[in-house]
């Protein structure tokens, strides 16, 4: 009879108790994933919406609060054209508007001459025209999600913009991004000669030691303002820094109440076959091999609480990202990394939780445990 | 060398105002059968948790094999490896199977395999190998008692200690479980230690020693 068997028939002998527990750390596995996993897509989305217009780095507000929270002047462009090696500039003013008065989108703009509207790949349409004010381009999943398509139009703030083109991208946060002319945007939200940052591309072929030069040089022209490359400035938001802060609190309660159920329920049972432990001490198992065998139900539970969390976590940010509010913004992370962190995580959690019970099991008097028949 | 020998045991509860067992001297040699008679309270069980080091003296000696023995572990070891225990409430675990609850006591790294042949094995010597996957609750009194006794057995020990093996059994059990004892005992050569109320289960060993008020009174060995 091995340890392995002996805590799977301890288990299975208390079905409900057992599958309570399990469930109890499922859900606090599932809120941990989940939480971690949605502010890790925002913030994956962000870096990816970055890189995916082919900007090397990101001219920005050092510690911005949020990512539409930016004001460049628009006169810092041509000062950071300048800069040797440097091939094209473009501000981006962003901002999060609600489109026909029922979902959230990004809605950007860009310069008309901007390198970014040059490489755009679009599905069907065109871009805006030079003189035109009220057209939009859609992210191929905004329009799908908002039933447009070219020729349709959409309210913005009361005022409708004729669709003229859907674009295809990678990234989900540009795949939900609605496209206007800067400078409609601008005038559109009162905000003439500004921008959220800007984004640079460089010259090629370069070393990574020109690269540092040139960033090095940027930061200089750039002034108060900071250099950044994607991911830098993807995590710099101060706001993404908060909501991350906030999800790992929630997940350490969870992961932290899913510690205070293992170990209840091992002391529980602990409690309850306090005869048994004295009859293995009695037959000469030793204290490791009994605090082994508890903390072994502990992970076999936690391990099974892991798995079932996880799927259980996959669901909610799938049903988290799919609501209204949440389009465009949250999308379900999930690489192998965060999943395997997750049960390891748990696994562990759920290890620690037992080491007291078992600890106890091993201090029981065994003569007076036999008594407890 | 004796195989277990008590020199001036006490041992004390509650702070020294209830006295178990007031300064025994014992010797157990190897495949010596004993008997320990007794009124209840008399201190039977607390002497024989001290010799399996269940529990541990207040003051005195206790020696396994000529070395005194004192600390959890190496009682552990002993208990392990070359002590058997029958109890007389069977002490068997539910929701195992007779197989498993004989398996359960198994020392050391021991293969599968082998494990199954050994218990196997010492059901059959118990005449219960038709119940192996029988769990306890589905066993006769006399059957679980056959059980322990095989359980007691499979680390192959040097001593066993009986605890009023037949006890909750009725007479006839009662007679073939101690009768399975007293064979498989001596066909393995072992030293027997047995807790009984009964004359006549004490009549079966070679030696008796009677306890009142925690002191020995009558040892067959010195009469």
């Amino acid at each position: 009879m091995r340890k392995f068997q002996l805590a799977i028939h301890h288990i299975v002998g208390r079905p409900l108790r057992s599958a309570l527990t399990v469930l109890g750390i499922s859900i606090a596995c599932a809120g941990s994933l989940s939480v971690t996993g949605l502010i890790q897509g925002v913030q994956d989305s962000l870096e990816q919406g970055m890189e995916e217009p082919g900007a090397d780095f990101v001219v920005g507000e050092r510690a911005s609060f949020s990512l539409v929270g930016g004001s460049l002047p628009e006169a810092l462009g041509p000062k950071l054209m300048e800069v040797p090696g440097v091939e094209q500039v473009s501000g981006v003013l962003f901002n999060v508007e609600t489109v026909d008065n029922s979902g959230n989108v990004v809605v950007s703009g860009w310069p008309r001459e901007s390198f970014l509207w040059k490489s755009l790949d679009l599905a069907e349409g065109r871009i805006p025209a030079a003189d035109e004010t009220r057209s939009i381009v859609l992210g191929q999943s905004i329009a799908s999600a908002l039933r447009k398509t070219v020729g349709d139009e959409i309210e913005i703030r009361f005022t409708k913009f004729r669709i003229v083109g859907v674009a295809r991208f990678t990234s989900y946060l540009n795949q939900n991004i609605a496209l206007i002319p800067l400078d409609v945007l601008q005038e559109f939200l009162n905000r003439q000669g500004s921008v959220t940052f800007y984004q640079v591309r460089l010259q090629r072929p370069l070393d990574t030691e020109q690269i540092a030069a040139i960033r090095t040089n940027l930061s200089m022209a750039a002034g108060n303002y900071a250099v950044f490359d994607s991911g830098e400035f993807a995590s710099d938001i101060r706001l993404i820094q908060v909501i991350r802060a906030i999800a790992d609190t929630i997940s350490a309660i969870m992961l932290g109440l899913a510690l205070v159920l293992v170990a209840t329920t091992l002391l529980m049972a602990v409690n309850e076959r306090t005869y048994e432990i004295g009859v293995l001490a009695a037959l000469g198992w030793s204290d490791f091999a009994i605090l082994s065998l508890i903390v072994l139900e502990g992970v076999l539970i936690s391990a099974v609480g892991a798995v079932l969390g996880v799927v259980l976590g996959l669901g909610v940010m799938e049903v988290a990202a799919d609501t209204d509010m949440a389009a465009g913004y949250l999308r379900p992370y999930t690489t192998g990394a965060l999943i395997l962190r997750t049960i390891v995580l748990t696994i562990a959690i759920g290890t620690l939780g037992a080491l007291y019970p078992a600890w106890r099991a091993t201090r029981l008097d065994p003569a007076e445990a036999l008594r407890r028949q | 060398m004796a195989l277990v020998e008590l020199n001036q045991v006490r041992r004390e509860f509650d702070g020294g105002r209830i006295v178990a067992l007031h300064g025994i001297s014992l010797t157990i040699q190897d495949g010596e059968t004993l008997a320990i008679v007794g009124p209840s309270g008399s201190g039977k069980s607390t002497l024989m948790n001290l010799l399996c080091g269940l529990d541990h003296p207040s003051s005195g000696e206790v020696k396994f094999e000529g070395r005194p023995i004192t600390g959890r572990l190496d009682w552990r070891r002993i208990r392990q490896n070359h002590v058997g225990i029958v109890f007389q409430s069977f002490c068997l675990l539910p929701e195992l199977t007779a197989r498993e609850n004989i398996e359960v006591a198994i020392s050391g790294n021991v293969k599968d395999s082998e494990r199954r042949a050994r218990s196997l094995d010492l059901l059959n010597a118990v005449g219960l190998a038709e119940r192996a996957n029988h769990k306890p609750p589905r066993l006769s009194g006399g059957e679980r008692q056959r059980i322990a006794i095989a359980r007691a057995l499979i680390n192959r020990p040097r001593l066993v200690l009986a605890d009023e093996p037949t006890g909750n059994l009725d007479q006839n059990t009662g007679r073939s479980v101690l009768d399975l004892l007293l064979g498989v005992v001596r066909s393995k050569g072992a030293a027997l230690v047995m807790i009984t109320h009964e004359p006549a289960v004490a009549s079966c060993c070679g030696r008796r020693i009677k306890i009142v008020d925690g002191r020995i009174v009558s040892d067959s060995d010195h009469a």
